[in-house]
C-alpha cells in the first residue's frame, strides 16, 4: 500500500509501506540464472585470491571529477527525506493505518532514515555510553529519556549488544512500547537487528513501516531528482557501450532508446537506495570512445549536463576474502547487526580473541568491505561491500534480514 | 545350455579385446579418481547450496562412469547379440546372487541414496550407535567421522533394516543438546529467560 503522497516526494520515490508488504525488484529467470553462476565464479576467484578483492573499474575510460561527481551524483539530503518521513507518517495516521504513539521506521543499512530522523525537529535520543547496563539502571535510564513526548530515536541498532548483558536496553524499550508506556516518538531501525528483535520477541507488534524498494523505475526518477538538485536541469546519462540512455527519467512521448542499466542496478542492489547510489557513483564517467560522444551530441535531448554510465559488468565490486574459518562470517554479521561497532565490542559480542579479530577487520578494510569511522572508531559494511557482504552470510546459513 | 551359452559368448574373446577393455576400465577408473579428487576441491571453495549439490554430484557421476563402462566394455569382449547378453547378464546375475549378494544389495542402496538422499556430504547422522559427519559417500558405502576423529564406513545396505538418525538434513543448522545440573530450588523463570538470552546472544545461532 503507498500512500497518496507519493508524488510529492522524488526524494521518496514510492512513499512509506507496512514492512510486510516490501518486495525486492523483479527480475527474469535468465538474469536470476546468471547471477547464480557469476555468484558461483565469484566465490571460487576468491579462492585463488584469499585477500579478496576491493573495488575495481574495468574499463580504461576517465572518472568523473570530484566535483562533478558532488554535482551528477550528489548525497541525498537528509532533510528533504526527513520531511518526506514526517508528511508520510502523518498520512499514515490520517489514514488509521497507524494509531500507536510510537511509529517504527525499519530501512536496510545504506538508507539513510537514521539520518533523516536526526534531521526532524524532535528530541533525539542518543544511546548511553554503557550499554551492558542491569535491568534496575535501565529502567531509571529510560525513565529520564522517555519523560516528554515527540521524541525520536534515530538508530536502535545502537541501543544493544548482542550479548547476555548486552539485551536490557531494548528488552526494557521494548516492553514500554508494547505497553503504549513509551511516550510519542518515532525509531530508526536497521533491519538486521530488526531481524534479531522479531525473533527474540515474536509476540511484539509495533505495526513497523518501511520505504518502498526501488525498482528500476523508481530508481531512475530519484537518481534523476538527485542530479537536477534546485536547479531543475536534468542531467542526461548514457551508457558508454551502446549510447543507449538511464538518464533523464522517460517521459511518456518520448523516443529515445533506454538501457536497462537501472533495472540491472536495482537488482544487485536489491532495492537498497544507499548500495545503488553508491555502485551509481562509481559507475559514471568522463567520457567514452571519442565516436560515441559525438554521436551523444547530435541526441541530446535537452543542452543540459552530460555524462557517461560504465555497464554493470564493467565494475568489480568487493568480494569477502576466502576463509576456513568462521571469522570473517561472525565479524561481518555483528556489524550488521549492530549497524557497526568498535573493535573492544567485537571482541564481545563474537567472542573471537583480539588479535584475530584485528587480522580479520585488516583483511576486510583491504578488501573495501568494511571501514573504520574516523570519529566514532567504529567499523562498518561498506555500501559498496554490503551485497558480497549479505550473500557471505546468506549462503553460511546466518540469519539476513528481509531486504 | 548348461553353461546358458557362457562358454560359447566368451569363446570369441581376443586378447587385443582384453586389451582395449583394460584400457577403457583403466581411463574410466581415471576418470573416476580425477572426479573424487576435483569436485570435492571445488565444492570446499564454494558455500550453501552449490556446494551440497556438487558433492550429491560425486556418487552419480561415478555410478554414471561404471555404467557406461559396462556398457563399452560388454560390446568389445562379446558380440552384443540377444543370446550373448543374455548369458552375460544371466551369469553376472546369478554371481551377484550368491557370492556379492551383500555387496548388490549395498550398491543398489546406494543408487537408492542418490535420489532419496537420506545424507549428504556435511549432515551429521547416527547409526547403529555412531553418530558422526558425513565425509564421503561411495557407490557401496558412505564413510563418516566420529567425534573422536575416527572413520566409520557405513554400508548404504543398512538402509533397508536400520534407523538412521540426521541432525541437520542438508540444512546448516544442528540443535546441540547440553545436559546441565541445577540447584533443585532454583527459579525456573529465571534461568529459562538466562538460557535463552544465551542462545539468542551466541554468535553460531
Amino acid at each position: 500500500m503507498t500512500t497518496d503522497t507519493d508524488q510529492d516526494h522524488p526524494c521518496l520515490p514510492g512513499g512509506l509501506i507496512p514492512l510486510d508488504q516490501w518486495k525486492s525488484p523483479e527480475t527474469s529467470v535468465h538474469k536470476t540464472v546468471r547471477a547464480g553462476f557469476q555468484d558461483i565464479l565469484e566465490q571460487l576467484r576468491s579462492s585463488i585470491t584469499p585477500e579478496g578483492r576491493a573495488f575495481e573499474k574495468l574499463d580504461n575510460l576517465p572518472a568523473l571529477s570530484a566535483a562533478k561527481l558532488k554535482k551528477f551524483a550528489p548525497e541525498p539530503s537528509a532533510e528533504e527525506l526527513a520531511n518526506a518521513l514526517n508528511q508520510q507518517l502523518e498520512v499514515f495516521r490520517q489514514d488509521g493505518h497507524h494509531n500507536r504513539p510510537v511509529n517504527f521506521l525499519v530501512a536496510p543499512p545504506f538508507s539513510g532514515v537514521p539520518q533523516a530522523l536526526v534531521a526532524m525537529n524532535r528530541r533525539v535520543i542518543m544511546p548511553p555510553d554503557n550499554l551492558l547496563m542491569s535491568e534496575q539502571e535501565v529502567s531509571g535510564w529510560w525513565d529520564e529519556q522517555l519523560a516528554g513526548d515527540d521524541w525520536v530515536l534515530p538508530e536502535l541498532a545502537d541501543f544493544w549488544l548482542r550479548h547476555r548483558s548486552g539485551l536490557s536496553l531494548l528488552k526494557e524499550f521494548f516492553a514500554r512500547v508494547a505497553l503504549d508506556n513509551a511516550g510519542e516518538g518515532v525509531v530508526g531501525c536497521s533491519s538486521w537487528c530488526w531481524q534479531f528483535w522479531i525473533q527474540y520477541l515474536p509476540e511484539l507488534h509495533t505495526g513497523p513501516v518501511t520505504l518502498t524498494c526501488l525498482t528500476g523505475d523508481r530508481l531512475t526518477q530519484w537518481l534523476d531528482y538527485l542530479a537536477s538538485g534546485k536547479s531543475g536541469r536534468h542531467l542526461t546519462a548514457r551508457m558508454t557501450h551502446d549510447g543507449l540512455y538511464v538518464l533523464p527519467a522517460r517521459s511518456k512521448d518520448s523516443k529515445d532508446k533506454y538501457s536497462s542499466f537501472a533495472q540491472d542496478l536495482a537488482n544487485v542492489a536489491r532495492g537498497n537506495r544507499g548500495v545503488a547510489h553508491a555502485i551509481w557513483q562509481r559507475a559514471l564517467r568522463a567520457k567514452p570512445e571519442e565516436d560515441a560522444e559525438q554521436e551523444g551530441a547530435e541526441d541530446t535531448p535537452a543542452n543540459g549536463p552530460k555524462c557517461w554510465v560504465a555497464p554493470l559488468d564493467q565494475l568489480s565490486l568487493p568480494s569477502v576474502p576466502h576463509s576456513s574459518g568462521r571469522q570473517c562470517g561472525h565479524i561481518l554479521h555483528a556489524l550488521l547487526l549492530h549497524n557497526g561497532v568498535s573493535r573492544a565490542q567485537l571482541e564481545l559480542v563474537t567472542g573471537i580473541p583480539g588479535q584475530e579479530i584485528s587480522l580479520t577487520l585488516a583483511r576486510l578494510t583491504r578488501a573495501e568491505l568494511i571501514n573504520q569511522d574516523a570519529q566514532t572508531s567504529r567499523y562498518q559494511v561498506t555500501p559498496l561491500g554490503y551485497p558480497a557482504a549479505r550473500k557471505y552470510l546468506q549462503a553460511r546459513g546466518y540469519p539476513v534480514d528481509g531486504f | 545350455m548348461g553353461d546358458f551359452g557362457l562358454k560359447d559368448a566368451l569363446s570369441s574373446i581376443t586378447s587385443t579385446a582384453i586389451l582395449e577393455a583394460i584400457a577403457v576400465v583403466v581411463a574410466a577408473s581415471l576418470l573416476i579418481l580425477v572426479i573424487q579428487k576435483l569436485v570435492p576441491a571445488v565444492a570446499s571453495k564454494l558455500s550453501g547450496k552449490p556446494r551440497l549439490y556438487l558433492l550429491a554430484l560425486v556418487p552419480l557421476l561415478r555410478l554414471l562412469i561404471i555404467i557406461l563402462t559396462i556398457v563399452m566394455v560388454v560390446p568389445i569382449l562379446v558380440e552384443p547379440s540377444f543370446e550373448n547378453m543374455l548369458a552375460i547378464f544371466g551369469a553376472l546375475g546369478l554371481a551377484l546372487e550368491f557370492a556379492f549378494k551383500d555387496y548388490a544389495n549395498s550398491l543398489i542402496a546406494g543408487i537408492v541414496t542418490l535420489y532419496e538422499m537420506p545424507y549428504r556430504p556435511g549432515d551429521w547422522i547416527e547409526v547403529n550407535g555412531y553418530y558422526g559427519e558425513v565425509r564421503s559417500i561411495g557407490t557401496r558405502a558412505a564413510e563418516i567421522v566420529t567425534l573422536d576423529d575416527t572413520v566409520i564406513v557405513i554400508p548404504h545396505g543398512l538402509l533397508w533394516d536400520t534407523l538412521l538418525a540426521n541432525g541437520n538434513d542438508g540444512t546448516d543448522n544442528l540443535m546441540c543438546v547440553a545436559e546441565l545440573y541445577l540447584d533443585p530450588n532454583h527459579d525456573v523463570a529465571r534461568l529459562r529467560s538466562l538460557f535463552r538470552d544465551v542462545i539468542y546472544t551466541c554468535p553460531l545461532t
